[in-house]
């Protein structure tokens, strides 16, 4: 069931090294954007978190501007 | 004020590169520059820049409203290298209902109630009113909800147009379409529509209602909505590009909480049952093309609709929460 409604897409060959490497990126920016909106949602002091989001947000946005294109960074 | 005006508009161009951008990939599959998308980082830039302007000095909104917006803003760009990766395994995906579109669409509705919640209590000594911004943060927020079910909107006309040989779509389109009727429609079971528009309008008009103590607002919001996406239609259809059923009867269930005055089950059961009613009317009747629709489908929608503002009068505000905290 779920592949048919939410996976509906057009499939494409893809690198399977790639993807990972694109999956463990994925993981570090979720895990410090969730510890980031946490402290934020509890108004605790950021500052710490918001340096490590941001760290983890520009390492997967590198990556996506190397091995995709710019204009994919605007979502 | 101009502050809050100058969010509407980073809100309103939002509004206007997602509704283009939806429009868009129903005639073609990529786009070198993605001048749709340009327009939707202008509005979130626009609002960035607000954000940015709170966090070096307080001045227009509460220490809450403001990390809200900024969770609204954080969790909108986990969702990019979300959404690229999921390109990356699945391929490019031609619907709104993907699971990294979602991430996008709850984190603009954060970000928007965030700042709905900084200009309510800023303008907390004025009576909320339908004449005031909070009708603009009402639709912006109901635009959010409804975006997913631009897919159905825009694919029952586009569908319509491919069956009857007329498509307007790309030769690119065209070529990776396999089974029309389920891809068109982004694999979404047509009962969704319903259901969630009906879900979606009922809760925010209940909602707005509880909190703004004002019936107006949530019908001036829908009559909003209708009236940019009527205007949106009017463009796209001038430049050729798809247009998209417009959801006129969705105006039907705040209108009926503004004519019973009271968010009671009645005036949620009326509001559902007249939307669904006059919506399978106009597509039974070919009066407008819409998403496809089943005569059962207004039982859950009778239902869910009844039930939103009973699980409503269920909640208890925090301050009597607090209060019995303190009783106890």
């Amino acid at each position: 069931m779920i592949p048919l409604y939410l996976l509906h897409v057009t499939a494409v060959e893809h690198s399977e090294s790639l993807l990972w490497t694109f999956v463990t990126c994925n993981i570090f920016v979720v895990t410090s954007g969730i510890i980031f909106m946490y402290k934020l949602f509890t108004q605790k002091k950021v500052r710490v978190a918001g340096i490590a989001f941001g760290i983890a947000l520009a390492i997967n946005y590198i990556l996506i501007a190397i091995f995709g294109d710019p204009f994919d960074l605007l979502g | 004020m101009k502050y809050y005006r100058l969010w509407v508009i980073a809100f309103l161009l939002k509004f206007i590169g997602s509704a283009w951008d939806a429009s868009y990939h129903f005639k073609y599959l990529f786009e070198e520059y993605s001048i749709p998308h340009i327009v939707n980082t202008l509005g979130f830039a626009l609002g960035g820049l607000l954000l940015f302007q709170e966090w070096r000095r307080s001045q227009y909104m509460d220490n809450f409203s403001r990390n809200l917006i900024t969770i609204g803003y954080v969790l909108f760009l986990i969702g990019i290298p979300l959404d690229f990766t999921y390109h990356i395994a699945y391929g490019i995906d031609l619907t709104t209902w993907s699971p990294t579109h979602f991430i996008y669409y709850i984190a603009t509705g954060i970000m928007i109630f965030g700042v709905w919640r900084g200009y309510y209590l800023y303008t907390r000594d004025e009576k909320p009113a339908w004449k005031s911004m909070h009708t603009w943060f009402a639709m912006f927020l109901l635009e959010c909800l409804m975006f997913p079910n631009m897919q159905q909107e825009n694919g029952a006309i586009s569908y319509d147009q491919y069956i009857h040989g007329k498509s307007i779509a790309s030769q690119e389109i065209l070529e990776l379409i396999s089974d029309p009727a389920s891809q068109i429609f982004g694999g979404i079971p047509e009962w969704v529509y319903p259901i969630y528009s009906v879900l979606m309008v009922a809760l925010l008009t209940v909602l707005i209602i509880r909190i703004c103590r004002d019936f107006t607002i949530p019908v001036t919001a829908a009559a909003l909505y209708i009236l940019l996406r009527f205007v949106g239609k009017a463009i796209f259809a001038a430049v050729g590009y798809p247009t998209s059923y417009v959801p006129i009867t969705l105006i039907l269930i705040p209108l009926c909480f503004f004519l019973f005055r009271k968010t009671n089950w009645l005036a949620a059961l009326t509001g559902s049952v007249a939307y669904f009613l006059v919506l399978f009317a106009i597509h039974k009747f070919d009066i407008l093309i819409t998403p496809p629709l089943e005569m059962w489908e207004i039982v859950p929608v009778a239902i869910i609709g009844a039930l939103v503002p009973v699980v409503n009068s269920l909640v208890k505000p925090q301050q009597e929460i607090k209060k019995d905290k303190q009783l106890a």
